[in-house]
């Protein structure tokens, strides 16, 4: 039996697909204009790489902010309950989860079952996300994927002060203006996205181990920063941007088995 | 997967309907009062009402109507008036609304709720609930050119202390004969005294309401309750405050002696701290949908209508005007927290972090870790703002209440 989480979020979509040995297969797509659409098409894909139809899955669960848009699935969780239960999943030792996303970061902790504890996320400025890194890569033209990798090379972060990702933009065209080295002020940009959201993390009460995801987690200077900020060091889950579709799958796992009035089979 | 109980339609108490009609007949009498030329001061929280009132000066609360302003989603437009004129987004919204008002559309232009408020003949003032206040109050005074007083108090940690009290009774002793020198009234102690027992007859009404929301299930949830506090701020020691407080708590009692809640199937009960998002009361509601209500607020609770003990009178009058949640120090707030929540068998406290309100912003974090661990209660925290709409963001305030209460049904299951 089959079962798919849809993680419908601001810059993609992300699909886990759970089979009885684990997870079976994943898409990410960009959401582009989003919608129902661009859901099915993420999910079709995610079948196709578990060779599998789309009759095949038994249940469906869907978090992200897409998730009251869509009609398929037959349950819908916040992304953070879904983070919590994919993490879990994965990494069953973490208590705290870092998860910086397309448009907004998360502090979450645990207890020791996968439980959400307290939780803490950025309200409406889209500065310590990954929009931010998005906008800041195209400025400094380089491809999102190198971005953690240049800014490593740099000994000194150039300071990027403003907390608006507009103006930051405008002050890092500045700082090439002026000469700075670009790899400096590649480290200044995760620099900054650190600033930003320590506090909000923080303020959950970090218990260790700390994990980070989301698609951010893929830029090691961010992560490496954050670990330095929070003192700690980070654990990665092999894909982190997919948590919250895995958890997803999951609670759509638990829903037909506690049906089935089974044991929840939230672990392992 | 989400569960949706079916949800009550209208009101839960059939009186709150009664509030609207309440505020009308206060902004309307406010009106009458000014157009008979009759004294007319502004004041704003915690000001000593009931000497107004037994003085024939109408109270006119403009923080009050900028928060109807707020409900009927007009609050905006004036605070960007205020801004036009150089006051900055990061000012209080109520002052915002009202500077709008006063320096922009004019207090009496016919497109404002209630045809306008009505002007002012002296302005009193208190530092208890904020400093901005009197800052706000000084560009009024300077534009009506008016007399200003302030009552200073100091923070209390209960219990007051005899010169906290003699230090506001001192200002209150200068501020009676300041008020019947300005606006050509006499203070006659019997009707001062008459007028205390009238408020403190609504308090204990009042209180006696609230009590009844410790009750599982609860009567009535915060939406209707922070529509119906408003008398309690701005109209104690009128007897119409009486008569509708009294309605609305012998219907929340009956509800309760009959089992009856504001939700069919009642599965989370929520505190509330900070003063609501006026356009946006629809947020307590909201919650409603996932069997939860809020059922408890500092706010309605702490604020506004304190009881008084009559045989001392003027000892009970300073009392209660110091005995209030936002001159409280932080060990008196986590003091009170603590017991309130087990009394009312809270499962969860929102803390509004309101932009306008520092004084009743600050502290938040060490009441909900103080909370997390003495009762291992949890909280949640949510930016916003208590009149200006601009800072509340819809999309991810309602992830992080959607996942809150996820987090907590997951406790109680």
């Amino acid at each position: 039996m089959y079962y798919a989480g849809i993680d419908a979020g601001s810059n993609t979509i992300k699909t886990v697909i759970l089979g009885e040995e684990g997870i079976a297969s994943y898409h990410v797509i960009k959401t582009g204009l989003g919608g129902e659409e661009q859901a099915a098409r993420c999910l079709e894909e995610a079948c196709a790489k578990a060779r599998i139809g789309r009759e095949e899955i038994a249940c469906i669960y869907c978090t992200g902010y897409g998730r009251e848009y869509l009609n398929f699935p037959q349950g819908r969780k916040s992304e953070i309950i879904c983070h919590g239960v994919g993490v879990h999943w994965i990494l069953p030792e973490v208590r705290t989860i870092v998860d910086i996303g397309g448009q907004d970061s998360k502090g979450i902790r645990l207890n020791e079952r996968g439980e959400v504890e307290n939780f803490n996320m950025n309200d409406k400025c889209a500065a310590g996300t990954g929009r931010f890194l998005e906008t800041m890569a195209t400025a400094l033209q380089v491809p999102l994927e190198e971005f953690g990798a240049c800014a490593l090379r740099a000994t000194e972060p150039v300071r990027v002060s403003s907390t608006c990702t507009v103006f930051a933009e405008t002050e890092v065209i500045s700082h090439i203006a002026r000469g700075k080295k670009r790899d400096e002020i590649l480290l200044g940009v995760c620099q900054s996205i650190v600033d930003r959201i320590a506090a909000m993390v923080r303020s959950i009460g970090v218990k260790p181990p700390v994990a980070m995801t989301g698609g951010v987690a893929k830029n090691p200077a961010v992560v490496k920063l954050m670990g330095d900020r929070l003192g700690l060091p980070l654990l990665l889950p092999p894909e982190p941007q997919i948590t919250g579709a895995l958890g997803a799958a999951l609670m759509a796992r638990q829903d037909i088995l506690s049906r089935q009035n089974s044991q929840p089979a939230l672990s392992g | 997967m989400t569960t949706t109980a079916p949800k009550k339609k209208g009101r839960a108490l059939n009186s709150s309907y009664e509030a609207a009609i309440v505020l009308k007949e206060y902004w309307e009498g406010a009106a009458r009062h000014r157009a008979e030329g009759r004294p007319v001061a502004w004041v704003s929280g915690n000001v000593p009402i009931e000497l107004f009132w037994a003085l024939g000066i109408y109270p006119v609360y403009p923080e009050n109507y900028s928060a109807v302003c707020a409900s009927i989603q007009r609050a905006q437009e004036l605070c960007e008036e205020a801004e036009e004129r150089g006051y900055s987004i990061d000012l209080c919204s109520y002052s915002r609304v009202n500077l709008g008002i006063v320096l922009g559309k004019g207090v009496d232009h016919p497109d404002l709720p209630y045809g306008g408020l009505p002007r002012p003949d002296m302005l009193v003032t208190t530092r208890i609930p904020c400093l901005p206040q009197v800052k706000w109050w000084e560009v009024v005074r300077e534009f009506f050119d008016i007399p200003m007083f302030v009552v200073d108090a100091t923070m209390v940690d209960l219990p007051i202390r005899e010169s906290q009290r003699q230090h506001y009774l001192g200002q209150i002793r200068e501020l009676i004969p300041c008020l019947e020198k300005k606006l050509g009234v006499r203070f006659q102690e019997d009707t001062f005294l008459e007028t205390l027992k009238l408020s403190d007859r609504a308090a204990e009404i009042w209180l006696e309401l609230l009590d009844l929301r410790t009750a599982v299930p609860s009567p009535v949830g915060s939406r209707e309750m922070c529509g119906n506090v408003f008398p309690l701020v701005a109209m104690l020691g009128n007897p119409r405050t009486i008569e509708f407080f009294t309605h609305l708590r012998d219907e929340a009692k009956q509800c309760v002696q009959e089992g009856k809640g504001a939700l069919e199937n009642e599965r989370i009960r929520l505190g509330w701290d900070n003063i609501p998002m006026w356009y946006n009361l629809k947020f307590f509601s909201d919650v409603e949908d996932r069997n939860a209500i809020f059922t408890y607020e500092t706010y309605l609770r702490y604020v506004w209508g304190g009881r008084m003990d009559l045989n001392d009178p003027w000892t009970a009058f300073a009392d209660k005007h110091l005995d209030v949640w936002l001159n409280y120090s932080i060990n008196q707030r986590v003091r009170t927290l603590l017991h309130d929540i087990v009394k009312f068998k809270l499962d969860g406290l929102v803390f509004h972090q309101n932009r306008s309100c520092k004084r009743f912003s600050m502290g938040q974090r060490d009441l909900a870790q103080v909370i997390q661990e003495n009762l291992g209660v949890s909280s949640l925290f949510i930016e916003s703002d208590m009149a200006d709409p601009r800072a509340y963001a819809e999309a991810p305030t309602r992830v992080k209440m959607e996942a809150f209460l996820e987090m907590l049904e997951g406790k109680k299951s």
